[in-house]
C-alpha cells in the first residue's frame, strides 16, 4: 500500500508514491533519479547513504520515506548545484580516489559547516562515514579550510 | 624505451588511437578506472603526444569489443605497461599524420608541428588536421616504425598535477554503474546458499509476492523484480524461509590452515653454497585473512538480446571487473555462450583493491537476466561481501638472517605458508565466479595459482631488496583453506616486507647499529639509498618519550616498481594509535605527482586499517563476519597525520605507484610498535586484545 509523501528537495517542492516504510534512499535513486545518493550497507553504518533533512544529516537507507513528509531534504546534488565551499575545497584538494563515500561524507559535513562547528567536532562527526581509498586526510584538509 | 608487452600484442596504431572528422581523439585502453586516477594519468600522456587539449579526447577502458585486451588492471602496471603503449601509439598517429601533411604540403616533417590537433608550419595553420586528415591516413600500421616519444623536458601534462578529470562527476550525475539504468530493466538479488552442496529443499513451496519473481538455476536462486527495495526485502524474506539442506562445513580456520598439512613445497631460490655464519637472527608474522571492504558493493547489468526468432542472440554485460576480457571467457565458459556474442563493458565500481566479487556479480546478472528475459541490475548486499567475496589469504612468513661477525647478513632465508593469491577467473580453464558452483551443471572453482617470480604471489617481496649474497626463499601452500583466497593490493608484499624490516631491525639491534644506516650498509642501489636517507630527514628529530614508538619500513615494490621508505610514529596506551607518517616515494616519472601522492597515502591508511583492527571472523569452517559493525575499519578520528613527498629522476620510466606504500606503512607501524614497547609483534592484527597478550 502506498501513499503520497511531500517534502522539499533540494528547495524544490516534490512528492512520491511509495509505500511509507520505503527508506529514503531507494525514493531519492530510484523514483526520483537522484542517484548521488549512494547505497554501501543499508544498516547505517558505513554514512555512503547520508542526506540532510532540516539541516541535520541522516542515513537515509534505514530512514523511512514517511518521514519526510512536510520537511526540508538536500542531497549532494543541491550542494553541488549551490556551489557549497565545501565542494570547491574538496576539488581543489583532490580529495578523493573512488569517490563513493565523497557524498555521504561531504553532506556529513556541510550542516555542520554552515552551522560553525569546530574542525575538531566535524572530524569526531565524520566517524560515522567510511573510507576506503584512504583519501581521508586530504577530506579534513578540505573542511579545515572551510571552517572558522 | 624498453616496449612494454601490450604494445608489442597490439602492434598497430589504430588499436589505441583513431581520429574522426568532428575533431575528436579516441583513445582505447585496456586498464580501467578503479579510483587510481588511471584515466586522467592516460589522458595526460596521449595529450602530450597528440599535441591536442585534453577536452579533445574520448577514452574508452575496458570494452571488450573496442579495447586491446591488455591483460588486467593489477600488479601497478598501468602506466607502465598501459601507459607507455598509449604514449608510443599517441606518438606514431602524431607522426603519421605529419609524414602524411609534409608529402600534402610539400615540406619536411620538421617544419610542421601540431597544436590542438591543427598542424601548423612554421607556426602558421595550413588548414590540415587530425580532423581533416582523419578520413585519408591509415593508422592500421605498427605503431613501432613510427613513434618517436617526446623527451620529458618538452612534456607539459604528464608530469603535472593535472586535476582529476572525473572527481566532480562522481559527485553528481550517474557515474558508477551502480547508477546504470536500462528500460525495462529490473532489479535482483542473490539468495546466497550457504554452504557448497547446500540444496534449498523447499524452495518450490514458497511464492513470491507482488509480481516479483524467482530465478533459479540448480541451486543458484535469486529473486528479482521492478523495484529495487521490494526485491530486497523479498530477497531476505524468502531467504529466511528456505530450509537448507546442507552437510556441515569442517570447522577449519584459515590459521589451522597455516599450521596444518602443506599440499606444495617450492624452493623459489636457494643458496649460492654453504653458509658458515656468526649468529642468525629470525622474524616471523603472521597475517589473517582480510576483506577488500569497498564502500560500495559490486554492482553488474547484464542484458540478452534474442533474435527474432527468439534464440539468444548477444550478451551485454556492464561490470567493474578488473579484466573485462577474462571476465568474457569465464561467462562464456559458464554459459556455454559464444564469447564472441559476450561483451562486456567497463563501467567504474567503488574502490577496487584487488580481486573482489566485481566479477561474481556479472555472472549473477547474466544468469538472472538469462532466467528471466529481462535487462538485470544485480548488486550484492554488504553480508554478501564479507561472506562470500575472495579475501587477502592469512599468511605466516618466518625469516631467518644470518650474519658475519661484523653484524653483516651473509644469508637470508625466507619461508612463505600462505595459499596462492589468485583465484581470479581466467576463462575456460579455471572460471572461477562464485555462482558457478551453484547452477545446474556445477563447476567447482579453482585453486588458484601464484605468478612465478619476480612478480611473485605470496612470495612477492620475499626476495629481500638488500644486497644479501645468500638467499633462499620457499613458498608452502597449505592444504586446508576454508574461503576464497585471492587479490589483495600488494599480495604477498605486505606480510613479507613486515617480516623482513622486522627482521633487520632485529639484526640492527644484534649488529648494535643503528637501524637506518644498517639498512644503508646493505644498499647500493642509488634509488632505494636516496628515498630511505629522505624520510630519515623529512620526519626530523625523533624523540621517543614513554609510551610511543617510531619505526621504518622500506621496499622496492616487487623489486622492479616504485621504492617507499616510511617512518610512523605511534602512540601505545591500551590501544595502537598512529600519529604521524612520513613517506618519500620515488617512481621514476610520475604522471601525475598529486595523484602519485594519493595513492600512496591511500595505500598508508589502508595498511595501518589492516595492521591494527581487521581480522574476518571465522566459525564451523565458514567466515561469519557480516558487517560494518563486525570488522571496523580506520575512521576519520584515528587517522594520521601523513607527510608524502615524490623524489627521483622524472625522465626515468614509470615505475608503478598503486601499491608501493602498503608494506613499507604496515612495516613502519609494526616496528613503532616494537620500539614503543620493546616487544617484538609476530601477527596481526595489533588490535587491543593482541597488546594485552604481547605484554603479559
Amino acid at each position: 500500500m502506498t501513499s503520497r509523501i511531500s517534502f522539499t528537495l533540494n528547495g524544490a517542492p516534490r512528492h512520491c508514491e511509495a509505500a511509507a516504510n520505503t527508506p529514503l534512499l531507494f525514493v531519492l535513486r530510484n523514483y526520483l533519479d537522484q542517484k548521488a545518493t549512494r547505497l554501501g550497507c543499508g544498516h547505517g553504518q558505513c554514512g555512503a547513504c547520508t542526506v540532510i533533512i532540516d539541516g541535520k544529516a541522516v542515513t537515509s537507507c534505514d530512514f523511512p520515506v514517511s518521514e519526510a513528509e512536510g520537511k526540508s531534504i538536500q542531497t549532494i546534488e543541491g550542494l553541488v548545484a549551490s556551489d557549497h565551499p565545501l565542494i570547491t575545497a574538496i576539488l581543489k584538494h583532490q580529495a578523493g580516489q573512488c569517490g563513493f563515500c565523497l557524498p555521504g561524507i561531504i553532506t556529513r559535513a556541510a550542516p555542520l559547516i554552515d552551522q560553525g562547528a569546530s574542525f575538531d567536532e566535524i572530524r569526531t562527526a565524520l566517524d560515522a562515514n567510511l573510507c576506503r581509498c584512504g583519501a581521508h586526510g586530504r577530506i579534513l584538509a578540505a573542511i579545515d579550510e572551510v571552517t572558522l | 624505451m624498453n616496449v612494454p608487452p601490450p604494445i608489442q600484442s597490439f602492434p598497430n596504431i589504430d588499436q589505441w588511437v583513431s581520429f574522426s572528422q568532428d575533431g575528436r581523439v579516441h583513445l582505447f585502453s585496456g586498464r580501467v578506472e578503479l579510483g587510481q586516477g588511471i584515466r586522467t594519468a592516460l589522458l595526460q600522456i596521449a595529450a602530450d603526444e597528440l599535441d591536442v587539449d585534453l577536452d579533445m579526447l574520448d577514452l574508452t577502458q575496458g570494452h571488450t569489443d573496442l579495447s586491446p585486451a591488455e591483460g588486467p588492471t593489477v600488479g601497478s602496471l598501468s602506466i607502465t605497461f598501459g601507459g607507455q603503449s598509449l604514449r608510443l601509439a599517441a606518438s606514431a598517429a602524431r607522426m603519421v599524420m605529419l609524414k602524411h601533411a609534409a608529402e600534402l604540403l610539400q615540406s619536411t616533417r620538421d617544419e610542421l608541428t601540431v597544436k590542438g590537433g591543427a598542424i601548423l608550419r612554421d607556426g602558421v595553420e595550413t588548414g590540415l588536421g587530425y580532423a581533416s586528415l582523419s578520413s585519408q591516413v591509415a593508422l592500421n600500421v605498427p605503431a613501432l616504425d613510427h613513434a618517436a616519444p617526446k623527451p620529458a623536458a618538452e612534456r607539459t601534462f604528464a608530469g603535472a598535477s593535472v586535476a582529476r578529470v572525473d572527481l566532480l562527476s562522481r559527485l553528481t550525475g550517474a557515474y558508477f554503474l551502480h547508477d546504470l539504468t536500462l528500460d525495462g530493466m529490473w532489479h535482483g538479488r542473490v539468495i546466497q546458499p550457504p554452504a557448497l552442496g547446500a540444496i534449498a529443499r523447499n524452495i518450490q513451496d514458497i511464492t513470491l509476492k507482488d509480481g516479483m519473481e524467482l530465478v533459479q538455476n540448480g541451486q543458484f536462486l535469486a529473486v528479482i523484480g521492478p523495484d529495487e527495495y521490494k526485491t530486497i526485502t523479498e530477497c531476505n524474506r524468502v531467504a529466511n524461509l528456505i530450509d537448507w539442506d546442507r552437510s556441515a562445513n569442517s570447522p577449519t580456520h584459515p590459521m589451522d590452515g597455516l599450521d596444518g598439512p602443506i599440499s606444495q613445497t617450492e624452493t623459489l631460490y636457494d643458496y649460492a653454497g654453504p653458509v658458515v655464519g656468526h649468529r642468525t637472527i629470525r622474524a616471523s608474522l603472521t597475517k589473517p585473512t582480510l576483506a577488500h571492504a569497498s564502500i560500495g558493493p559490486s554492482c553488474a547489468v547484464a542484458q540478452w538480446s534474442l533474435s527474432t526468432s527468439g534464440q539468444e542472440d548477444h550478451l551485454t554485460v556492464w561490470a567493474h571487473s578488473q579484466n573485462v576480457f577474462a571476465l568474457r571467457l569465464s561467462l562464456a565458459e559458464i554459459l556455454g555462450f559464444p564469447g564472441d556474442r559476450i561483451t562486456v563493458i567497463f563501467v567504474p565500481g567503488a574502490g577496487c583493491y584487488g580481486h573482489n566479487s566485481s566479477d561474481d556479480v556479472a555472472l549473477d546478472a547474466a544468469l538472472m537476466a538469462r532466467g528471466s528475459h529481462r535487462p538485470i541490475r544485480a548488486l550484492w548486499q554488504r553480508q554478501d561481501e564479507f561472506l562470500h567475496a575472495p579475501l587477502s589469504p592469512a599468511m605466516k612468513t618466518t625469516m631467518t638472517a644470518t650474519l658475519d661477525e661484523s653484524g653483516k647478513i651473509i644469508a637470508y632465508d625466507a619461508q612463505v605458508i600462505s595459499p596462492p593469491h589468485s583465484t581470479r577467473p581466467v576463462g575456460q580453464e579455471e572460471p572461477n565466479l562464485r555462482a558457478q558452483q551453484f547452477i545446474t551443471s556445477p563447476i567447482p572453482m579453482g585453486t588458484g595459482n601464484d605468478a612465478p617470480q619476480p612478480q611473485g604471489g605470496a612470495d612477492r617481496n620475499a626476495v629481500p631488496g638488500y644486497n644479501i649474497p645468500n638467499v633462499r626463499v620457499m613458498r608452502l601452500r597449505p592444504e586446508i583453506v576454508p574461503y576464497r583466497p585471492s587479490a589483495m593490493r600488494g599480495l604477498g608484499a605486505f606480510t613479507n616486507v613486515i617480516a623482513l624490516e622486522q627482521l633487520m631491525e632485529s639484526c640492527a639491534e644484534a649488529a648494535d647499529q643503528d637501524s637506518i644506516a644498517y639498512r644503508l650498509a646493505h644498499l647500493t642501489d642509488p634509488r632505494a639509498i636516496d628515498v630511505i636517507r629522505a624520510v630519515d630527514t623529512l620526519a626530523g628529530p625523533r624523540q621517543r618519550t614513554d609510551g610511543t614508538g617510531y619505526g621504518m619500513g622500506y621496499a622496492q615494490y616487487k623489486n622492479s616498481a616504485g621504492y617507499l621508505a616510511c617512518i610512523a610514529r605511534v602512540e601505545v596506551t591500551d590501544e595502537v594509535r598512529v600519529t604521524d607518517v612520513w613517506a618519500v616515494g620515488d617512481v621514476g616519472e610520475a604522471i601525475n605527482p598529486d595523484g602519485t601522492i594519493n595513492q600512496i597515502e591511500g595505500g598508508i591508511i589502508q595498511a595501518i586499517s589492516w595492521a591494527l583492527k581487521e581480522d574476518i571472523a571465522f566459525a564451523d569452517g565458514t567466515v561469519v563476519t557480516r558487517s560494518w559493525d563486525d570488522y571496523p575499519i580506520m575512521k576519520f578520528s584515528e587517522v594520521p597525520n601523513i607527510t608524502t613527498k615524490l623524489i627521483g629522476p622524472q625522465d626515468a620510466p614509470p615505475l608503478g605507484a598503486g601499491e608501493i606504500s602498503s608494506g613499507p606503512a604496515g612495516a613502519a607501524v609494526v616496528n613503532a610498535v616494537r620500539d614503543a614497547l620493546g616487544v617484538l609483534p609476530d601477527r596481526l592484527p595489533l588490535s587491543r586484545s593482541a597488546l594485552i597478550s604481547m605484554l603479559s
